[in-house]
């Protein structure tokens, strides 16, 4: 996989930034990525050492788009993967850090 | 913190503040745990984003900046309260963009009430003017009883002045009709001001079922100009004379007068000649208040900030607005009547809104150097009087401080007036009416400025439509 499709974005809510304390930083990542595939992008796009990477699916879900005027309509939340990443001692990502 | 306050000699005061870079944190800390609690900021609840996650949602100067104003509002009120001074109105502040990590260092500039230098009042001494009334008085204002119960009967002869007449009437100058009245009362005055100047001669001697038509002139001086110095033609047809009967002087008409408190006319008098000596007492005391006052504003020394005066004008402005109002009129049609521009009304007012300035400015430090306040069972019973005499006040913060602030000038006027007097002769009477009177004089000071304005108001209307009709109504009553 090339590696700018790897990661989608950082995530940065009150669980993530408590995971910091553990020098865990949290990434919505490709369907597609692997543990691997993360790691290698971690490692080069941030210059960090990443010690070990857990990865989750998060299931699509159903849910209703309501519009004004129109009947609601049944729709599927896409599915994602998201990924916790702990870095090395010392090593931090200062564009997610709080 | 490090405040330094400066005393400008045009009723201004400088405060200049430093601050150390350390404070500048501490109080942006403050401001950023106020802030956190109001930001919504994704995948935070409220208040719990951490400091570097707001810092990069609104911006870390931002928080800092947050911090500064509350300091130098906080530094501005402590300054105010350490050094005693009375803020007019807003600061204005002069503040250089701040630099992290730097000292910081900013002036505010405020207009001051500067305490007045009273003059030395205790030595001040008046005399109170004796008072006295005199039988023709009571003659006078028992004429007046009699007229007010005026009886009139209709009568067969021509008219003469002094009676009172029902007439079709109609008014046209040219082209134009003024008036149409039919079957209209009005009284047959040789003085008559106004658009019907020179009428009532024409209708002497008239009878009863006569018409006449006759022509006179529009006085030069009439408020409407389109009309003054016009023709006016009248047809007047006449259908009713009545003459007046005045009741007669007797224990009869005393009673009547006095709802059967009084049987004889002696008393009639007597009670009426108490009560002239009552009034003239009172407006006595009011007028050696004045001048008293007066003479203290002369004596002492006043350093006046010009917003003062400003917002005094504006203070009047509104109450006259208010008047106006009533009339059915609002400040532009006014000023269009008057022939005048908003600033040379403005103008107008402000040598009476400097001496009422004055006049408040030397209350506040007469009360101060006396000692003297009001406490809440006072305003209470002031608020117990209005109701009896059935004006219910809302007992609102805003009122009560209004009523507070009245009643204490009022106090403070009654101590001046003891300390520069001779006690009165009947002090016992004044003490039991003291309430009251305080009571009416606090109300008449919050309403001075409508009924100063309402005369020269109630003057204009009158003049403007002085019709005859107007006129019967009057004397009816």
């Amino acid at each position: 996989m090339e590696i700018t499709e790897i990661l989608r974005k950082g995530i940065v809510t009150e669980k993530t930034v408590k995971l910091q304390a553990r020098n865990q930083y949290t990434f919505e990542v490709a369907l597609q990525a692997n543990k691997i595939d993360i790691r290698r992008a971690v490692e080069q796009l941030f210059k960090v050492k990443v010690v070990s990477v857990n990865v989750m699916r998060m299931p699509g879900k159903p849910k209703q788009i309501r519009q004004r005027g129109a009947a609601p309509r049944p729709v599927e939340a896409r599915e994602w993967k998201k990924a916790i990443v702990t870095l090395a001692e010392g090593e931090s990502i200062d564009a997610l850090k709080a | 913190m490090k405040v330094s306050v400066e005393k400008l000699p045009n009723s201004e005061a400088v405060l200049n503040v430093d601050l150390t870079w350390d404070e500048v944190q501490k109080a942006s800390d403050k401001a950023y745990k106020k802030l956190v609690k109001t930001v919504d900021i994704q995948g935070f609840r409220r208040g719990k984003a951490p400091r570097a996650i707001l810092e990069r949602r609104v911006g870390k100067e931002y928080i800092y900046q947050e911090g500064l104003d509350e300091l130098i509002s906080e530094a501005y009120k402590n300054a105010l309260s350490e050094n005693d001074l009375t803020p007019i109105s807003q600061p204005t502040l002069d503040a250089p963009a701040f630099e992290m990590e730097k000292d910081y260092h900013f002036s505010l500039v405020v207009p001051i009430v500067t305490p007045v230098k009273l003059a030395d009042y205790k030595s001040m001494h008046f005399e109170r003017e004796e008072v006295t009334v005199s039988s023709e008085e009571v003659e006078k204002e028992l004429e007046s009883f009699q007229n007010r119960s005026v009886e009139w009967k209709s009568i067969e002869r021509p008219v003469e002045y002094g009676d009172r007449i029902k007439a079709d009437l109609k008014l046209t100058s040219g082209e134009q009709q003024i008036s149409d009245l039919k079957d209209n009362a009005f009284e047959i005055a040789n003085d008559r001001k106004g658009l019907f100047t020179g009428m009532d001669e024409h209708i002497l001697g008239m009878k009863v079922g006569e018409s006449k038509s006759f022509t006179t002139t529009i006085p030069e001086d009439y408020s409407n100009t389109k009309l003054a110095g016009k023709e006016a033609n009248y047809d007047v047809t006449l259908h009713l004379v009545e003459t007046k009967e005045l009741p007669a002087l007797d224990d009869e008409f005393a009673k009547k007068v006095s709802d059967d408190q009084f049987d004889t006319l002696e008393d009639v008098r007597k009670a009426l000649g108490d009560n002239i000596l009552e009034q003239k007492k009172r407006t006595n005391t009011e007028e050696l208040r004045n001048k008293i006052l007066k003479e203290l504003i002369e004596k002492s020394e006043f350093v006046i900030h010009p917003t003062l005066i400003e917002e005094e004008v504006h203070e009047m402005e509104h109450q006259f607005g208010h008047m106006l109002e009533q009339q059915h009129l609002n400040m532009d049609q006014y000023l269009k009547m008057v022939n005048k521009t908003h600033e040379e009304y403005h103008q107008e007012l402000h040598p009476e809104a400097k001496e009422r300035v004055k006049q408040q400015l030397v209350l506040e430090q007469l009360a101060r150097e006396e000692n003297i306040t009001v406490d809440a069972n006072e305003i209470e019973a002031l608020f117990n009087a209005y109701e009896q005499i059935g004006q219910n006040l809302p007992r609102t913060e805003e009122q009560i401080r209004a009523l507070m602030i009245s009643f204490r000038r009022e106090k403070t006027l009654s101590r001046l007036l003891e300390l520069t007097t001779d006690p009165d002769p009947d002090e016992e009477s004044e003490e039991v009416a003291e309430e009251d009177a305080a009571v009416v004089n606090a109300e008449a000071a919050a309403i001075a400025g409508e009924t100063e304005a309402t005369e020269n108001e109630a003057e204009e209307s009158e003049a403007a439509t002085s019709l005859p009709g107007n006129e019967t109504t009057e004397t009816v009553e």
